[in-house]
């Protein structure tokens, strides 16, 4: 199953909106709901920078540096 | 070459033609972590010389941004970054409770470096280390921008469908 596939028209009635009850929502349909919604990863809020600098940081660096003393910790011999 | 005990018989330590035939010992102290009259920083500068040198390869040729016109210098941040992650390790090991475990003689290596295996040794031997490793990749990179280099990298970004 490709998720990147460009959306096919949509099956059903309805203005192809997978989510609007009158369509039947067929998993196919769904994902290609989902695929419309890719938005690009910043939003427009202040500072739409920070989190991409701030998830690295929180998720690689912040556990490296505590791997790193806590190696240290459980090595300690005195 | 048969096996025997190194020492003790009662001890499991044997010498195989695996761990100390003449080719094998000859290999592995020849090595720069144990050829003889070598400072640590210089061990550490020709391990990390040759560890920055073949990891330049992979990361350009094989990382994300192979097919655009940043491969090369991709490439080499990425070795150089990897290399500065590895130095780090490196030190953290060689500061930890008492210091680097002191390797002990073996059917290999009749009198490991001693002074390798102490902290400030260690501590030489992992800026050493840094030092080659963005030398070995920066000489890789130069290399592979050469005209007689290119069409190899083309071959081998061929090898894996990335050219």
């Amino acid at each position: 199953m490709n998720f990147y596939v460009a959306p096919a028209p949509a099956a059903g009635g309805g203005r192809g909106d997978p989510y609007s009850p009158s369509t039947g929502s067929s998993v196919r349909t769904l994902l290609t709901g989902v695929v419309n919604r890719f938005q690009p990863m910043t939003g427009d809020f202040a500072a739409a920078w920070l989190p991409s600098v701030l998830v690295p940081l929180v998720g690689i660096g912040l556990p490296a540096v505590a791997m790193a003393l806590l190696f240290n910790v459980i090595e300690a011999r005195d | 070459m048969t096996v025997t005990p190194v020492a003790d018989p009662t001890v499991g330590n044997l010498a195989t033609p695996v761990n100390s035939s003449w080719f094998t010992k000859a290999f592995i102290n020849a090595l720069p972590a144990y050829r003889p009259a070598l400072s640590p920083n210089r061990r550490g500068l020709e391990v990390g010389m040759a560890h920055g040198f073949f990891l330049y390869g992979p990361f350009s040729i094989c990382g994300p941004l192979r097919n655009t016109d940043y491969a090369t210098t991709a490439g080499l941040l990425a070795s150089i970054g990897l290399v500065s992650i590895l130095t780090v390790c490196l030190s953290i090991y060689g500061t930890a409770g008492r210091g680097p475990n002191v390797q002990p003689p073996d059917a290999t290596v009749d009198n490991p470096p001693a002074d390798l295996f102490t902290k400030a040794g260690w501590a030489e031997f992992a800026s050493g280390f840094w030092l080659g490793g963005c030398g070995g990749a920066a000489f890789a990179w130069f290399l592979a921008g050469t005209a007689l280099v290119t069409p190899l990298v083309k071959i081998a970004g061929g090898v894996w469908s990335v050219g």
